[in-house]
């Protein structure tokens, strides 16, 4: 039996491995005709079928990517704030794919995209990280005031980009800067998928270090850790699997803040039931939030990175006016 | 008083010869050569900032030394695996620093974590730890409670009980005894000198209590100005003379006529 004697967590984990794969699949019909649902099973809508499928499958991949990102920042760097794109990652992610656009990259090969895409964010992590380090750690304010500032430098740098690229382009690159899922390149999506699936099992083989890792580090390494050596492995796991996201979704803000909180209030603080949380809900949300965008405003769609701001941002202020100890508690 | 066991010579678990301790640049202590043996309750004593959590930390493995040796069981500290190093010590810092709210069994759970990195499963021997720590510290009634709801003594024991789950040799605590009140904090003491005497458990501690090390401890290491000042048992380092002239403050120090009990008390100057 491990760790928790009471089956709570339990029972809620296995309502969400249910429910959320459940919920996906019904965002299916979500947009154009969803109130003729069975129309999507006709003859002459066989293109917008599998277009759906890959679009709710890519959300489902970038919202679980995010929220397992979310939940490994959160934890390794003591701050209940932290998420890729607060912490500047998700915009040093698109400022390497768009380089690597701009340099070629593409057209080399499209499945190195997410590779420069996660160039991108590791030196944005890296860069981050020690503008916010006092001589205790970082403090969530500082951690948050640096990735603001990070994220807005790189963001001009990108829009510079922009505004240097081809007429027809620009609509797609603004589309991708506000988070879009629709997919242009399915190669590139496989990748992710297996980039992410191995980065996601790696991260999981690590829950025990993960939740020793809430003891502090001192107290990680009074129990067996290598504190430096594991808290620089889930870094690049979770930098990894947010970049990816990143080089073929956009930009979409706060899914990997909100799915990890809601996580850790059903099923607690235990990795090993977190990460599979947290990486359920993560997708059901971004699928959703998706889904209502291509259905609310029909045929206005809003852009998905749009929609999970306008829920993220009040949950990131509630958070951010909250103490340190409720949050996590 | 615990009737405390004369170890043999050869049964030494921590050795330090010459040592000299510091945080970067800045040395803390120097020239330390003294050995704990097996079964011992060394309790450190000595004026703030003397480097009594500083020796507790190198012993713990947290701190590398500037100079000389630091030996567990004749192996350097800092260099032995670091899940060996949590499975025979174990440390108990003075504070919770917990991020997340967690059960309390589940918390003490965490102790186990040094036999589970490798990726064992979690099986009975990992349950029948975590029960005997609950047990042993008198937590089972508050085993689901969240821990942050827990007082400060009981977060206290939960902390220990964590240690215990470990099923260390040594345990190193660190001002186990400063934010408790003297019912807790005796308390806790009797449940640590219990642990050393069923279980033959080493026991290190720092403490600014000189009764309660007096009362407790085999020997006290007195840390002065950078160096052990005086090492042995209670009848010879808690004398009126030398405690003065550490701590820069008259001391009184009262005995029984048997010798068995030893207080020590400041005399306002």
């Amino acid at each position: 039996m491990p760790l928790s004697p009471s089956s709570r967590p339990q029972r809620q984990l296995a309502l969400l491995l249910i429910a959320g794969p459940l919920l996906i699949l019904v965002a299916v019909f979500l947009g154009d005709g969803w109130r003729e649902p069975w129309r999507l099973w006709q003859a002459d809508h066989a293109g917008i079928l599998e277009m759906r499928l890959w679009r709710v499958g890519l959300g489902a991949l970038v919202g679980a990517s995010l929220a397992l990102a979310g939940s490994t920042l959160q934890t390794v760097l003591r701050n209940p704030l932290a998420e890729p794109y607060v912490l500047g990652l998700s915009s040093g992610a698109g400022l390497g794919t768009a380089a690597g656009i701009v340099l070629g990259v593409l057209a080399l090969h499209p499945v190195l995209l997410p590779f420069a895409g996660f160039v991108g964010a590791m030196c944005s992590l890296v860069i981050v990280y020690h503008l916010a380090r006092t001589a205790r750690g970082t403090t969530p304010h500082t951690l948050i005031l640096a990735g603001v500032v990070w994220g807005s430098i790189t963001h001009s740098v990108l829009m510079f980009l922009v505004t240097q690229s081809s007429a027809e382009g620009l609509q797609a690159i603004l589309w991708w800067m506000l988070g879009d899922l629709q997919v242009y390149e399915t190669r590139m999506v496989i990748t992710v998928c297996w980039l992410n699936g191995i980065a996601a099992i790696a991260l999981y083989t690590r829950s025990r270090a993960l939740n020793a890792l809430l003891l502090g580090d001192e107290g990680a390494g009074h129990v067996g850790l290598h504190t430096e050596r594991v808290k620089a492995v889930v870094l690049v796991l979770a930098t990894l699997l947010a970049a990816a996201a990143v080089s073929v979704s956009g930009i979409i803000a706060f899914v990997g803040l909100i799915a990890p909180h809601m996580a850790r209030a059903m099923v607690g603080a235990d990795h090993r039931r977190l990460l599979p949380a947290a990486a359920v809900i993560g997708a059901t949300f971004l699928v959703w939030a998706d889904g209502i965008g291509r259905t609310l405003l029909f045929p206005v769609e809003i852009p998905v990175g749009v929609l999970t701001a306008l829920v993220g941002g009040p949950f990131f202020l509630v958070l951010l006016r909250r103490k340190q100890r409720e949050i996590w508690s | 008083m615990t009737a405390s066991p004369t170890p043999p010579d050869t049964d030494t678990v921590f050795r330090a010869t010459d040592l000299a301790l510091g945080y970067g640049a800045t040395p803390v202590i120097h020239g330390l050569s003294a050995q704990i043996q097996h079964a011992e309750i060394v309790a450190l004593i000595g004026p703030n900032g003397a480097g009594k959590t500083t020796l507790l930390r190198a012993l713990a493995g947290d701190l590398a030394p500037h100079s000389g040796g630091l030996t567990f069981r004749g192996q350097a500290i800092t260099t032995m695996n670091r899940r060996l190093r949590a499975q025979a010590i174990a440390y108990v810092p003075p504070t919770l620093d917990l991020l997340s709210a967690m059960a309390v069994t589940e918390f003490v759970g965490l102790g186990r974590t040094p036999y589970l990195l490798g990726g064992r499963r979690w099986q009975a021997t990992d349950q029948s730890a975590v029960a005997y720590g609950l047990r042993v510290m008198d937590l089972e009634a508050f085993a689901d409670r969240n821990i942050h709801e827990l007082s400060e003594g009981e977060k206290h024991r939960a902390m220990i009980a964590l240690a215990l789950a470990q099923e260390p040799d040594v345990l190193l605590l660190d001002e186990p005894t400063a934010h408790l009140d003297i019912k807790h904090a005796w308390q806790t003491m009797e449940l640590v000198s219990e642990l050393h005497r069923t279980r033959g458990m080493t026991i290190v501690l720092t403490t600014h209590d000189l009764n309660l090390a007096a009362e407790f401890a085999d020997r006290l290491f007195l840390l002065a100005d950078n160096r052990l000042h005086a090492a042995g048992p209670a009848s010879e380092v808690l004398v009126a003379r030398t405690l003065s002239a550490v701590y820069g403050y008259p001391i009184q120090v009262w005995t029984d006529p048997d010798q068995k009990v030893r207080r020590v008390f400041p005399l306002r100057r």
